[in-house]
């Protein structure tokens, strides 16, 4: 196990919270990279585009060009249908898993953590 | 501060990307500079500053790039979902025209084949779920309730109306004994099998499923 817990755990659920942000709708890349930068999920927009990038090849996420209102064409992404069906996967897993995560590294209650250190 | 100082100051800062992202694979290296060039479009010099801030060194942010594009690719969440059952298949004695068939032997054998078609009949509907115990047990049971009511009715019949010699002499032998009657009264029974059966299938109407 590596000391960096936290990095390891964003990295197995970052391209899904990815997916969520694209759930609500299209979000240019800024736009992803500053709302993952405030949940701590991503350290620099140098994060952001590869993973992207993984997420197109994966066929989760397609990208469109709309004009944006300061002048400049934004590339804006979108999730696709498998994109859709992947999230409500990871929704269904997700909910069970961290409830089981949580109820294993529950602190013990006082009577357990008695009764633990008599016996050693 | 003049455009062309945000124009500069936006080629400085891209000419350090690319340098900074030329070890990357060009398809990431290129999503990566549009995503950033088109945040610093259109931006005025103070705009400008305050992105390139938050934006970061392009070293850091091809390092980050660098570090993420080894990472795997996202591992799609794989449900397993139980395999489809099909619907099973009813067992015979649970359809429903397996309790019409022995309604109809029950009702019908009964004078075609006196004994073994009842016994038959009867073997049908107790193997059908689709009436309650009760109900077969008034359809099967009828025949024997009808058979004592019919010869205790004669018995009391003969014993009113048909009265015993007063001089203790020989009865009349064109009269009924009892064993006549139970005989007649057990022919006259076997009429109240199809009204058993009949009753059965009245009770089978709107049922579709065998009852638990």
């Amino acid at each position: 196990m590596t000391g960096d817990v936290g990095a390891q755990m964003r990295k197995g659920v970052v391209e899904y919270c990815v997916l969520g942000l694209l759930a609500r709708g299209p979000m240019y890349g800024w736009e992803l990279a500053e709302r993952l930068s405030a949940e701590g999920l991503i350290a620099s927009i140098g994060t952001l585009y590869p993973l992207l990038s993984r997420l197109r090849q994966s066929g989760w996420v397609r990208t469109f060009e709309r004009p944006s209102e300061s002048g400049p064409v934004r590339r804006y992404y979108e999730l696709t249908e498998g994109g859709v069906r992947q999230l409500a996967q990871f929704r269904t897993s997700w909910t069970p898993f961290a409830r089981s995560v949580a109820g294993l590294i529950a602190e013990a209650p006082p009577t357990a953590r008695a009764s633990a250190e008599g016996e050693a | 501060m003049t455009e062309a100082e945000a124009q500069s100051l936006r080629d400085d800062y891209l000419g350090r990307l690319d340098v900074a992202i030329a070890d990357l694979p060009w398809r990431i290296a290129n999503e990566l500079r549009s995503g950033i060039e088109e945040e610093l479009d259109g931006l005025d010099v103070a705009e400008l500053q305050s992105r390139i801030v938050q934006l970061g060194d392009p070293v850091r942010i091809a390092a980050a790039a660098k570090e993420e594009t080894g990472s795997a690719p996202p591992a799609p969440v794989v449900v397993v979902a139980p395999a489809p059952v099909p619907p099973a298949k009813p067992a015979m004695v649970d359809t429903k025209w397996f309790a019409i068939v022995g309604a109809l032997v029950l009702g019908i054998g009964s004078f075609l084949f006196p004994i073994g078609g009842w016994v038959i009949g009867v073997a049908l509907v107790t193997s059908s779920r689709f009436w309650r115990r009760g109900e077969k047990a008034v359809a099967i049971l009828l025949p024997f309730a009808g058979w004592g009511l019919l010869y205790a009715a004669a018995l009391v019949s003969k014993l009113i109306w048909v009265e015993a010699p007063a001089d203790g002499g020989a009865s009349n032998p064109l009269l009924p004994t009892a064993y006549d009657l139970a005989h007649s009264s057990l022919i006259a029974a076997i009429f109240f099998v199809p009204v058993g059966a009949a009753w059965l299938l009245w009770r089978l109407r709107g049922r579709e499923t065998p009852r638990r």
